[in-house]
């Protein structure tokens, strides 16, 4: 996957993207007419996709018109039959090919390791073919589409450009927002230059973004990646510090990405929805949903939770039980678990995406039935007194360990690495290194710190639009200045959210 | 006036983001200011007690001590009881590619430790891009100053080769005069060496300067279109890419220099690459000893422990973490079987430094 991801692929953190951010934007500037400019943004983003490997043109395309034309058969027919069928042909092609792609030789294996266990030697039978980039991605956006249409909320579109532009859009074509079709096809449709608004703030959420991925995340990967890679080269000090820096990583890598993707979006006049909201100034596991990976929480929480859960109350219900609340005990840990399991394998083929996913339905699930008691939990706190701050501390901190300890899971090659780290934890072994990672871990967490603090208190991810025009601008380009400096001097590093 | 107090501010916007962002590159460890600085009789020297932290197919967190080079600092005078090895070459021997635990000289110290019953100390003198000329002359004046029991140079082809010679103003110059080796120090009398000076001040306290300074050593080493134009970048001919020939001969100013390092038993010469068989007969023939690393990792590549292979970054370079550790198990078997270093098992002899003389059958030979 990696090696896919390196050289020869167009990410934004790369000079190629920026010479074919500059030549797609000017020629949309230049190109007059709501259908001229859907077709070249279609080709653009072909392109765009097509620079990995033009093979995986091919799935986007198969997905596309799979849906676009099961849309169409829906806003045709009213029989319920009928309907039913067409959303089990999309749900066949689009988690056909998934599954194929992404899911295979996962299931494969883990049925060979089941059979071993019980005596039954299997012959290997594996795809080993290389996973699309972004496939969860548009997979689920094309989905929410079709479902959409199926339960009514949607108009289908007729106009096979503007849903295709709508899957292909390259901002968010491989790593998200996953937009939904009710938010990003009327733009698509109705397609305008960018507001000077727009470019303004645009060039503010990918300056940041860049500055996030690059000098945050992708500089605390090159520590990451080396102690994950061989964690019994380090002591307990430098696997924490491993540790915690991946928790920094995947934030700044992943909200970094979401506001470059923003920001380009922006360039082009179309608006997509926020991924992040300072996820780790949460207090809480529900909390920390609502404010990490928005697009997909959300799609989850509409698409799996809340269908999951009228399902299991409509059974519950038939049990006659005492009271509302005995059948919520019950009802709801079910759905969290389910709903977080396959967030979990959405992320990846692998157990310990599925152990980290379940671990966080266990949190939801005791944080919302032994701890707040099917209280919500706000999402901006405020803090009057001594007690009121206390509370805030612990309420922050146990929240964020538990998220970090999930973190180890996620990240962690095998179960075995998440054992061997926990054991060197238990048997502390220190480091004569110990004072100088903590101080690179400390100045990695206080700068995303500072961002985060500056888009909290402002409400806003353009605060520095709130200075005069000029400084925002030499800020800007001080920022800019910098990340191209270390890019050209480092070998750009690909997403983490790529891989899913 | 409006203007000029928006020209300000947009200045002073521009400085305090640039320092700001300086600092946070420092302190978080992504780049080091240049850890060098330029001594007027050493050249190019680390600075002392500078932290440094280093990312290329491996990484680096460390420092260098409070003499200039890395690891721990070791005085120049020894204590007596201990056994003191110089370890002297270029960015292999440097290391930053590994903690510094994870550095060879740590493994050779702790072998010949135990195989001794003494304290051993391993001192890392490596510097990038060194060749034989400023090992040699970073030897004489530096390094060859702290005692020592044993000094052990290692080159590769480049090395002792005419291709890699680099004549630099910021460095002494080692030149033959009749049979004589002379460090001839009048580069710091270049304008090079003035210009260096004046903004060395800020290089060696900015991070933004540095990766500046990278991207210019990049740019000027023809990789611009790589980075930028990707897979549109113009391929080198066929021709370009055909590897340089191994170098054969060994430049006399070269011989000279080995020869004047064999003229001290306590001097060994490790190999670390594959040499052409006639320059690595000339290097025999200047009486130095020799260690032969290269078919070492050689044979290691053979059982499919490639020593230059990061699993990591998945990329070629410099030793990797296992050959470190095979390197300083490797040397230390070395040191005793050549008796350089007084152990148990030649007891019988101590001290045979007066007498030794390589005589090629110690060592693999290829």
């Amino acid at each position: 996957m990696n090696s896919l991801l390196g050289s020869g692929s167009m990410l934004f953190n790369s000079f190629i993207f920026f010479l074919f951010l500059a030549v797609v934007l000017s020629i949309y500037r230049l190109v007059r007419g709501q259908r001229a400019r859907v077709l070249f943004l279609l080709v653009a983003s072909y392109f765009f996709y097509g620079y990995w490997d033009w093979r995986f043109t091919i799935l986007l395309a198969i997905s596309t018109t799979t849906d676009f034309l099961v849309g169409r058969g829906l806003g045709r027919t009213d029989e319920k039959k009928g309907r039913k069928r067409l959303m089990l042909l999309s749900c066949v092609v689009n988690l056909g090919i998934l599954g194929v792609f992404k899911y295979f030789d996962f299931f494969i294996s883990s049925a060979q390791a089941g059979l071993a266990a019980l005596g039954l030697n299997v012959e290997s039978f594996h795809l080993r073919i290389i996973l699309p980039v972004g496939i969860s991605f548009y997979t689920f956006k094309t989905l929410s589409y079709t479902i959409d249409v199926y339960r009514r909320r949607l108009d289908p579109t007729h106009s096979f450009p503007d849903y295709a532009l709508f899957v292909s859009f390259f901002p968010n074509l491989v790593a998200g927002p996953i937009e939904r079709a009710r938010n990003l096809l009327p733009q698509i449709a109705d397609l305008k230059a960018a507001t000077p608004q727009q470019v303004k703030e645009g060039l503010v959420l990918i300056t940041m973004g860049l500055f996030k991925k690059v000098l945050i995340g992708d500089a605390a990967a090159r520590i990451v990646n080396n102690i994950f890679g061989q964690p019994e080269l380090y002591r307990s000090p430098e696997l924490l510090a491993g540790l915690i820096l991946f928790s920094i990583q995947i934030y700044a890598d992943f909200s970094g990405y979401s506001n470059i993707a923003r920001g380009i979006a922006k360039l082009f006049g179309v608006e997509l929805m926020r991924n992040f909201e300072q996820p780790y100034l949460s207090r809480s596991f529900s909390e920390f949903w609502r404010r990490w990976h928005i697009s997909l929480s959300t799609w989850i929480w509409d698409y799996i939770f809340n269908p999951l859960m009228s399902a299991l109350l409509r059974r519950v219900g038939r049990w006659k039980l005492s009271s509302v609340q005995l059948e919520m005990r019950i009802v709801y840990p079910c759905a969290a678990i389910i709903t977080m399991l396959l967030c979990g394998l959405w992320h990846g083929a692998g157990i310990t995406y599925i152990v980290w996913g379940a671990l966080h339905g266990v949190f939801l699930t005791v944080e919302r039935l032994a701890i707040y008691k099917n209280k919500a939990i706000s999402m901006r706190g405020r803090i009057r007194g001594m007690r009121s701050l206390g509370r805030f501390v612990i309420r922050l901190t146990s929240t964020q360990f538990l998220i970090l300890f999930a973190w180890l899971i996620f990240r962690a090659k095998d179960l075995n690495q998440v054992w061997y780290f926990l054991g060197q934890f238990v048997h502390w072994q220190g480091s004569d290194l110990t004072g100088r990672f903590a101080v690179i871990v400390l100045f990695f967490g206080l700068m995303i710190l500072i961002l985060d603090i500056a888009e909290y208190v402002t409400r806003s991810e353009v605060y520095l639009l709130r200075l005069r025009p000029a400084v925002t601008a030499t800020i800007c380009v001080g920022i800019f200045l910098v990340v191209c400096f270390y890019m050209m001097t480092t070998k750009p590093l690909p997403f983490v959210y790529f891989q899913f | 006036m409006r203007a000029m107090k928006k020209l300000f501010a947009a200045g002073l916007a521009l400085i305090g983001t640039l320092l700001l962002l300086d600092l946070y590159l420092q302190l978080a460890g992504i780049q080091t200011p240049m850890e060098t600085r330029i001594d007027p009789t050493l050249g190019p020297t680390y600075i002392p007690n500078k932290n440094i932290t280093h990312f290329n197919e491996g990484f680096f967190v460390g420092a260098a001590n409070k003499y200039g080079y890395m690891g721990p600092a070791i005085p120049p005078r020894s204590q007596g009881s201990e056994r003191r090895i110089l370890l002297i070459g270029d960015s292999y021997v440097l290391g930053h590619t590994v903690l510094p635990r994870h550095h060879f000289g740590r493994f050779l110290e702790t072998n010949l430790s135990l195989a001794t019953g003494k304290e051993v100390h391993a001192l890392n003198f490596g510097k990038a891009d060194f060749n034989l000329r400023n090992m040699y002359q970073y030897f004489i004046d530096f390094a060859g100053t702290f005692d020592h029991d044993v000094a052990l140079f290692f080159v590769g082809a480049g090395d002792l080769a005419p291709a890699r010679q680099v004549v630099s103003s910021l460095y002494p110059a080692v030149e033959l005069q009749g049979d004589s080796l002379i460090i001839d120090r009048n580069f710091h009398n270049s304008r090079t060496y003035h210009f260096y000076k004046a903004i060395e001040p800020v290089f060696t306290n900015s991070a933004i300067l540095r990766l500046v300074f990278n991207a210019y050593k990049m740019i000027s080493g023809g990789g611009l279109a790589d980075v930028v134009l990707d897979k549109f970048a113009p391929r080198p001919a066929a021709s370009a890419q055909n590897e340089t020939l191994s170098p054969r001969a060994l430049p006399e100013l070269n011989r000279a220099i080995l020869n004047e390092l064999a003229k001290d038993p306590r001097n060994i010469l490790v190999i670390r690459e594959d040499l052409d068989p006639s320059l690595r007969a000339e290097v025999r023939s200047s009486g130095m000893p020799i260690i032969d690393l290269a078919a070492f990792l050689d044979s290691l590549e053979a059982k499919g422990n490639d020593p230059y292979y990061w699993p990591v970054t998945r990329m070629r370079g410099h030793w990797n973490h296992a050959a470190h550790r095979s390197i300083g198990e490797f040397l230390a078997d070395q040191l005793q079987s050549i008796a350089m270093i007084c152990t148990q098992k030649n007891w019988a002899h101590p001290s045979p430094l007066s007498d030794l003389r390589w005589n090629g059958t110690k060592t693999r030979s290829r």
